[in-house]
C-alpha cells in the first residue's frame, strides 16, 4: 500500500463542484477533497479489505441476533419505547437499503481492524460513490478502483421499488449550511430516480403530523408512504414526535429501519468482541470500564464526528475530544497504532450495500478523526 | 473495468444552486417567526410568478421536466387573503426563498388545522455526519 503525491488537477475545484461536492474546502482552508495525494492498492489489499468488510457484516449480523435473543437492549442505552419496534424490524425485515460504512484500521499487511460501522447515517458517500471514481477516470483511466457503490445503490433500489406501498420516497435532511447533508441525501435522491422512483426532499423540521389520518406528511400536507433519513434513530426516538413514529409504525416504511440501533451503536464493539474474542477483524472492546487495557480509546455509545473521546496510553490520557455526547454510557476499545502517511492517519471506510462489499473511501486526519478530515482518492492495480 | 454512468440530476442542479445562492435552506434569523406569510410559485431564472401547479407537489423524478427550476417564494403577510400578491408572470421581490422556522404559510394547503409541525429536527446541531 503506497501513498503517492499528485499534482491536484487545476481545475478541481470546479470539476468536484460540478458533481456536488460543494463542501470541499475545510474551515482552515485546505481542501477537504485532497486530490494532492491518493493510496495505491494491490489486488490481494483490496481483497483483504473486502474479505474482512464481509466478515464484519457476517459478525454483526450474528451480534444483532444475540442483542435481541438475549434482550441486550438495555445495555447499549436504547430506550425502552423502541426495543418492541427494533426487535420486529429484526425478525420482519423490512425494506432496507442495508448500506452502511465500516470505519477499518490498515496498515496493507496485517488484517483490518473494525474501529466502528456507521450502519444508520453513513456520510462522505458522494466523495466514496461519484467524485473519485470521476477523478480516476480523469487521471487513471486504466487503473481500478474499488468502488460500485454507485449501481449497487440503483440495484438495490430497483429491488426495494417493489416493496413499497406507493412510487414516492420521500428524502429528509438536516437544513446544514455546509451543503453536506443537502447533497448526500440529493444524491441518494438520484440514485432512486435513476431506478425508477419519484423522489422528494424534505428538511426534518418540516415533517407533519397529521392527527385525523395518523400519518406523517411532508410539506405539502401528502402522506409519507417511505421515508429515507439522513437522520439518526437516537435522536427521532426522544423527539416529541416519537409517540407518532410508534403509532404509525405499520403505515411508514423508514429507511433505514429502526434495527439499524443495534448497529450504530458503538456498544456493538463489546458484543462484537465477547461473541469473537481474539477475531482477526476485531479489537478488544468492553462497556463502562477498560477492564486490563492500558491503551485504549474511550468513545460515547452514541456520538458523531469524533466528539467525546478520550485516547489513553498506558493509562494516562493524552488526547482528548470536546463534544456533548456521553449520556447514554461509553465504550473501552484496545487502541490501535494507526500508521501514519505525511503525519496524517488515514481511516478506511468501507462501503456496504445490500449487506455486501461495495466500496472504499479513505479519510486522513489527526489521531481522533473528526469533521476536520480530508478525503483522498485511491486506485489499485 | 466497471462501467459506470452517472446521470445525475439533482445533485449539480442543487449544487449550483447552493453555490450561487448561499445554503438552500439556510435559515433567516431577520424575521420574525411568527409572522405569517404567503407563498406563490417562482420561475427561479426568470425571478417571476409562475402558475402554483408548476411548483405542484414538490415531486422531482421520473417523467418529471428536466431543465426548468421552480421553488415556492414567501412574501410576509397575509397577501393571499387580500389579493396583494403579485400576478403570474410579474416579478417578484420583497420575500424569500427560505422560510424562517417555525413561521406559517397561511395560503399552504399542507397547513391543515390537523396538521402539526416541528416534532423532529430538535436535536440537531447543524449537519449529521456520520
Amino acid at each position: 500500500m503506497l501513498r503517492l503525491q499528485k499534482n491536484p488537477r487545476w481545475n478541481w475545484k470546479r470539476e468536484v463542484e460540478s458533481l456536488g461536492l460543494i463542501w470541499n474546502t475545510l474551515e482552515n482552508r485546505e481542501p477537504y477533497w485532497d486530490e494532492s495525494a491518493y493510496y495505491r492498492f494491490t489486488e490481494t489489499q483490496i481483497e483483504q479489505i473486502e474479505e474482512a468488510t464481509a466478515e464484519l457484516q457476517r459478525l454483526c449480523l450474528e451480534a444483532g441476533q444475540h442483542i435481541v435473543d438475549k434482550d441486550l437492549f438495555g445495555r447499549l442505552g436504547i430506550p425502552a419505547a423502541a426495543v418492541p419496534f427494533i426487535r420486529r424490524a429484526w425478525d420482519e425485515e423490512p425494506p432496507a437499503l442495508l448500506h452502511g460504512r465500516f470505519d477499518l484500521a490498515y496498515d496493507g499487511i496485517h488484517p483490518p481492524k473494525m474501529l466502528e460501522y456507521n450502519a444508520d447515517t453513513p456520510t462522505a458517500l458522494l466523495e466514496a460513490a461519484v467524485i473519485q471514481w470521476a477523478w480516476k477516470e480523469s487521471l487513471f483511466p486504466e487503473a481500478d478502483q474499488f468502488n460500485s457503490i454507485h449501481e449497487r445503490l440503483i440495484r438495490k433500489w430497483k429491488d426495494l421499488r417493489a416493496r413499497f406501498k406507493s412510487n414516492v420516497v420521500h428524502f429528509a435532511h438536516v437544513d446544514d449550511d455546509s451543503g453536506e447533508d443537502t447533497m448526500t441525501v440529493a444524491y441518494l435522491r438520484d440514485t432512486a430516480q435513476q431506478a425508477g422512483l419519484d423522489t422528494v426532499g424534505i428538511v426534518v423540521d418540516d415533517i407533519g403530523w397529521d392527527t385525523e389520518s395518523g400519518r406523517f406528511v411532508d410539506q405539502v400536507g401528502l402522506p409519507i408512504d417511505t421515508l429515507f433519513k439522513l437522520y439518526p434513530w437516537e435522536w427521532l426516538v426522544k423527539e416529541a414526535f416519537a409517540e407518532n413514529i410508534w403509532e404509525s409504525y405499520d403505515r411508514t416504511v423508514w429507511l433505514e429501519p429502526i434495527w439499524k440501533m443495534l448497529w450504530s451503536n458503538k456498544g456493538i464493539l463489546a458484543i462484537l468482541w465477547e461473541l469473537f474474542p481474539g477475531h482477526r477483524n476485531l479489537l478488544e472492546a468492553r462497556l463502562g470500564n477498560p477492564g486490563r487495557m492500558k491503551d485504549y480509546v474511550k468513545k460515547p455509545l452514541l456520538a458523531r464526528e469524533g466528539a467525546n473521546i478520550s485516547l489513553v496510553v498506558h493509562g494516562d490520557e493524552v488526547l482528548s475530544t470536546a463534544g456533548d455526547y456521553g449520556e447514554e454510557g461509553f465504550v473501552y476499545q484496545q487502541w490501535y497504532p494507526i500508521p501514519e502517511h505525511a503525519g496524517r492517519y488515514p481511516v478506511f471506510g468501507s462501503w456496504i450495500v445490500d449487506g455486501e462489499p461495495a466500496g472504499l473511501g479513505i479519510r486522513e486526519g489527526g489521531l481522533i478523526t473528526g469533521n476536520q478530515s480530508h478525503f483522498v482518492p485511491h486506485i489499485f492495480d | 473495468m466497471q462501467d459506470k454512468d452517472f446521470r445525475l440530476v439533482l445533485v449539480p442542479l442543487l449544487s449550483s444552486m447552493m453555490i450561487t445562492a448561499g445554503a438552500c435552506y439556510s435559515r433567516t434569523d431577520s424575521t420574525d417567526p411568527n409572522d405569517e406569510y404567503s407563498r406563490v410559485c417562482v420561475d427561479r431564472e426568470s425571478g417571476k410568478r409562475v402558475e402554483d401547479d408548476r411548483c405542484g407537489t414538490g415531486h422531482t423524478g421520473h417523467g418529471a421536466g428536466v431543465g426548468a427550476f421552480y421553488a415556492w417564494y414567501f412574501l410576509s403577510g397575509g397577501g393571499y387573503r387580500t389579493g396583494a400578491l403579485p400576478p403570474v408572470g410579474a416579478p417578484v421581490r420583497g420575500g424569500t426563498y427560505t422560510l424562517p422556522q417555525g413561521a406559517r404559510v397561511g395560503n399552504d394547503p399542507a397547513n391543515a388545522s390537523s396538521t402539526r409541525r416541528g416534532g423532529f429536527g430538535s436535536s440537531s446541531r447543524g449537519r449529521v455526519g456520520g
